[in-house]
């Protein structure tokens, strides 16, 4: 089981970064599921359950605070570790996100895709969160 | 017909009327054929009535009169009054000679300037009267021809007087009436004048008592409330509306009192914790919001009538209300769009430092140097891009009023000692040698936004390597107990700041003049959210630096032992523990 390769579902409307995101992540190993939208977002969460969920804010059909109420209202899905791919300039998103259940969240504009692979790989080597990633 | 033209009128006819009664009594009574004397008693009492009412009139409307005027009715009633006499006595010496005077008191009373030719008008008729009874054939025969010269001579005194005090008295009230309309006639201009500047205002002005019981209000401010003047002089502003204190966006924080609030208090209201600051005009009757700045005068002089004393002591103010409520729009506006900008060029932005890094780590060997370089460079762009970007947003939150810290307890060497550890690559990369010694004192937790005071610190210390071309940079960290402040410091040997550079460092894009030309590529912006996030934290930022030698920075935060700011950051709900 150690070694089963852990699947991530990549929430992100924007086609570029979702395929950066999506190389790098398969590149350290991870099998990642994409949904272009919040809709398929959970969607695809209920359907596959995925080791960690990377959701976008700003996406069309539903939000991401949208989805985000729906994987933690279900019992399903709530056990799913959600991290939100934000923005500066929404710490009050993201405070709210963290109300709901959200497990941290990654700065696209501050991070490379290899940063965000590496908060990943600590994440499920230590099974915590990075305590930068919790800072909102 | 004008009322001009009816006054005259009127006059006319009370002298014809008066010369009439005049007339009558005369012949009543000085007739050499006496009437019945009951009938004689009662016109009497008519003629006195009538000249007492006669003095009064002159004595009071006469002033009015014109010179001219009053010349030509004079001579026409003495005259006719003489003549009268005369003819009917067949002698001006009669018993009831003294009513003569009557008409000279009168004429006298109605003189102007040129009393003493009417005067000499006077006894030139008199003297004419006395030819026709003595020498012409028809007169109507005398009794006693011999007028005494001594009752002539006091008649002439009698008259002079009375003329000359008269005069001197319609004089004083002729020139006293036309001071008072000129003094009225200014009044009501100057009164006219300042109405119009009042009236013609765009800002509203209002006056109040300190009960809040408006004086004055312009014709704008009564635009503004949608009901006339007159409906708001004298009520009680409550009535009319409120005064509310807002935040940056517009909330309102509290009501304010326009009769107590001070000048101080309206402009020391802009804050780093809430944003600038204005005040929100609610209107109770049509339900109108404005943003208005206020301006806030004590009345000096009281509005009220100036002859009850007790007013003199009950100061008001004045206040203009200045309608902001575009420009705030236009202000936001331009905040949003710098905000919605930066938003959405983030995205791209993000994209091309991704592939831009996924190119250097896959293509690096497979590209000639110089490609490699290419590809560094605009690697560097698309950094120096993000950075700018978020320095906008955050100048734009800053100016928002909504950038806000998350305080907490922070183990102060610890996280400098990781700031330093992140930035010494960069440092060694340049050749410069980077100090750092812990400080052997114990030093208190402080109560900062680890994130952001890490953000100032990054900047500083960025910038000392950035213009640093040798030499070294040294960092320390200073307890100061008195105050309960961290002093941290960081000091370059850098080409130092030019002296006039020095005071406008901290000010939004402004640039070293020449180090542009150096090629480094500052946003201007750096500094000057430093300094807006290390007085958030209400601490202080500062520079020292000699041109050529080199340039320290400093900047304090406080330590969990201030209370005082423990408690405020607890207020703002910015200190989560």
């Amino acid at each position: 089981m150690e070694n089963m390769p852990k699947r991530i579902l990549l929430v992100e409307d924007d086609l570029f970064i979702r395929d950066l995101y999506v190389r790098t992540l398969e590149q350290n190993g991870y099998i990642v599921e994409i949904a272009i939208d919040g809709e398929e977002g959970v969607n695809k969460a209920l359907a596959n359950t995925p080791d960690i969920m990377l959701l976008d804010i700003m996406m069309p059909k539903k939000n991401g605070i949208e989805v985000l109420k729906e994987i933690k209202g279900n019992d399903k899905t709530k056990g799913i570790p959600v991290f939100l791919l934000t923005n500066l300039g929404q710490e009050g998103i993201i405070k709210e996100a963290f109300n709901i259940g959200a497990s941290g969240y990654l700065l696209k504009a501050r991070m490379l895709p290899r940063d965000v692979a590496a908060h990943i790989n600590s994440y499920f080597e230590t099974g915590k969160v990075p305590s930068e990633l919790m800072q909102a | 017909m004008n009322i001009e033209l009816m006054t005259r009128y009127r006059k006319n006819i009370e002298i014809s009327v008066w010369m009439l009664i005049i007339g009558i009594g005369l012949f009543v009574n000085l007739s050499p054929q006496p009437v019945v004397q009951q009938s004689q008693t009662i016109l009497n009492i008519v003629i006195l009535t009538v000249t007492a009412y006669t003095i009064v009139y002159y004595r009071f409307v006469a002033p009015r009169w014109s010179t001219a005027e009053l010349i030509l009715s004079s001579i026409l009633v003495y005259t006719v009054f003489v003549f009268l006499v005369a003819h009917f006595t067949g002698s001006l010496q009669s018993v009831l000679f003294s009513l003569v005077f009557v008409p000279i008191l009168i004429t006298a009373l109605m003189l102007g300037v040129q009393a003493l030719l009417i005067v000499v008008a006077g006894e030139v008729i008199w003297l004419v009267t006395e030819f026709y009874f003595y020498f012409l054939p028809f007169h109507p025969g005398i009794s006693d021809p011999h007028i005494l010269l001594w009752e002539k001579l006091i008649a002439i005194l009698l008259v002079s007087f009375v003329a000359y005090d008269n005069s001197r008295e319609i004089f004083t009230r002729q020139s006293e009436h036309e001071l008072l309309e000129q003094e009225k006639e200014t009044i009501r201009l100057l009164q006219e004048r300042e109405d119009a500047i009042l009236q013609s205002m765009d800002d509203m002005v209002l006056s109040l008592d300190t009960n809040k019981n408006i004086l004055i209000a312009n014709d704008s401010f009564a635009k503004t409330l949608d009901i006339s003047q007159n409906e708001i002089i004298g009520k009680n502003y409550d009535s009319l509306f409120t005064i509310k204190k807002t935040n940056s966006v517009g909330d309102a924080i509290e009501t304010i009192d326009l009769t107590t609030i001070t000048t101080k208090e309206v402009e020391d209201n802009d804050s780093k914790e809430t944003g600038p600051t204005n005040f929100r005009l609610q209107t109770l009757n049509n339900d109108k919001q404005l943003f208005v700045t206020l301006a806030i005068s004590n009345l000096t002089v009281d509005l009220k009538d100036k002859e009850t004393p007790n007013d003199m002591v009950a100061p008001g103010r004045v206040i203009v209300l200045r309608d902001i409520t575009e420009e705030l729009q236009l202000e936001r506006m331009k905040i949003d769009f710098v905000s919605m900008a930066a938003h959405e060029l983030r995205t791209p932005i993000t994209a091309i430092r991704g592939y831009l890094s996924a190119l250097k780590e896959e293509a690096t060997t497979s590209l000639t140097p110089e490609h490699n370089k290419f590809l560094d460079r605009a690697d560097i762009a698309a950094n120096q891009l993000t950075t700018l970007m978020e320095n906008l947003l955050s100048v734009s939150r800053i100016e928002k009023g909504a950038f806000n810290l998350d305080v907490r307890k922070t183990d102060w060497v610890h996280l400098i000692g990781q700031r330093v550890e992140e930035l010494a690559n960069r440092a060694i990369e340049r050749g410069l040698q980077l100090n750092w010694e812990p400080p052997k004192e114990n030093i208190p937790e402080v109560l900062v936004d680890p994130l952001r005071v890490s953000e100032v610190f990054n900047n500083i210390l960025s910038n000392a390597i950035n213009y640093t071309q040798k030499g070294s940079i040294t960092i320390s960290v200073k307890y100061e107990p008195a105050e309960e402040i961290v002093v941290t410091s960081i000091s370059d040997t850098g080409p130092g700041i030019p002296r006039e550079a020095l005071n406008h460092l901290f000010e939004k894009f402004f640039r070293v003049s020449g180090v542009l030309e150096q090629g480094s590529k500052g946003t201007g912006l750096g500094l000057y959210i430093s300094k807006e996030i290390i007085e958030l934290h209400k601490g202080k930022i500062w520079v020292e630096s000699t041109f050529g030698e080199g340039t320290t920075f400093s900047f304090s935060v406080s330590t969990i032992h201030n209370l005082k700011l423990r408690k405020q950051f607890e207020q703002e709900n910015a200190f989560r523990v």
